[in-house]
């Protein structure tokens, strides 16, 4: 949109065309200049061509600086093409532009193409990893808990949630064996998770805990590994990250 | 009291941020995506805005030049986990485009807080 917009402010209002074309094209490693971040390998190429006024050599190679512009006060910010810039190059993109005063301009995006489906996108956006198992998901917030079961349930895990260590304590008692993982907040009142998780190991030195924290406090790396913790995830907890995490420590491989 | 504005489409991060402001005293806003959060914005008093950048709807970086365009001094903290993607590129245009600081996912919440303390005692002085 904001390239078409510089395309139709660059014409005369009563005469003009713009010609916007998607192709592909394959790029080798000396026509990527542009951007070191991009790869050579197979396009898609977005053209956006005008024959207006065409750009002067000596703007040319300021065009996508910030806050650059050519329009008068109040037309515009300068930030369009910065923006695109910006946004086409973190997709490991470019951008080629040819112009000459009085023979119009084209611009060509360049954008790697993807090789999975549309409906394949959003599964690889969040990259969250399903799995199975029964969980025992403790924290002291009620709408914490409510998201923690209801993130890891829809993972493909069996949750059961508690509110305090010591009704942990009791659940673990009455079965050791009925869970396969420990997810526990680190501040909660009375017992912290980290003792919480030296009691449980007490009870089944084999259960994997997980800590959840928003800050370690004075909790040390090594009060971590005599708690017999397998992991730490931050607070705020991502879906994505929580699902590899606990994936991981499931299958052996979290530390 | 400050009211703090958290646009992102993870529940789990609206919730745990939420909660956290809110233990420091703020009124907090939430939105899952740009275009709820502008609606928000529009509708209320807000003195800083942390917004996502990949999000349904109305993503970050189009969210931020709308917050710029109607409030040029409002501050600003984008976080990403990037998508598919790096984050490095989104938040640097968010950089450019005038957020104060910028967050990788995962990040510890602290951090997130004191950098909110930053920009409103930067503010207030």
């Amino acid at each position: 949109m904001n390239m078409v917009t510089n395309a139709a402010q660059s014409m005369k209002e009563d005469n003009g065309i713009i010609k916007i074309s998607l192709t592909t094209e394959s790029l080798a490693e000396n026509d990527l200049s542009e951007n070191r971040n991009a790869s050579p390998g197979i396009f898609v190429k977005l053209s956006v061509q005008d024959n207006g006024s065409g750009i002067d050599p000596s703007v040319i190679s300021h065009i996508f600086d910030p806050f650059y512009t050519t329009k008068d006060v109040g037309k515009g910010t300068g930030l369009g093409l910065s923006v695109v810039h910006g946004i086409v190059s973190s997709h490991c993109g470019l951008i080629k532009v040819n112009s000459m005063p009085n023979e119009g301009t084209t611009f060509d995006i360049f954008l790697p193409q993807s090789e999975m489906k549309a409906s394949n996108l959003e599964a690889s956006l969040t990259q969250a990893i399903p799995g199975n198992g029964n969980i025992l998901f403790v924290d002291d917030e009620e709408v914490l808990r409510n998201i923690g079961q209801r993130t890891l349930s829809s993972l493909g895990y069996t949750v059961m949630v508690a509110s305090s260590a010591s009704e942990v304590i009791k659940i673990f008692e009455k079965d050791p064996e009925q869970f396969d993982l420990v997810i526990t907040d680190l501040s909660m009142p009375k017992m912290n998770g980290v003792d919480l998780s030296k009691r449980l190991l007490e009870i089944r030195p084999e259960i994997p805990v997980i800590l959840c924290s928003g800050h370690k406090g004075n909790i040390t790396d090594q009060n971590i590994k005599d708690a017999g913790i397998r992991a730490v995830v931050m607070k705020p907890v991502t879906k994505a990250g929580l699902s590899k995490v606990v994936f991981d420590v499931l299958n052996l491989k979290g530390n | 009291m400050k009211t703090i504005l958290i646009i992102d489409d993870e529940e789990s991060i609206r919730t745990s941020l939420g909660l956290m402001f809110k233990r420091e005293g703020f009124n907090v806003l939430t939105a899952d995506d740009g275009k709820k959060g502008m609606a928000l914005f529009n509708k209320n008093q807000v003195d800083l805005v942390i917004t996502d950048i990949v999000m349904p709807e109305k993503e970050g970086i189009e969210t931020i030049l709308e917050l710029k365009k109607l409030l040029p001094d409002i501050p600003i903290i984008a976080i990403s986990g990037g998508g598919r993607l790096a984050p490095d590129g989104y938040l640097k245009t968010a950089e450019q485009l005038g957020a104060n600081y910028t967050f990788k996912k995962p990040f510890e919440q602290d951090d997130l807080l004191s950098s909110v303390y930053e920009i409103l005692k930067d503010i207030e002085t």
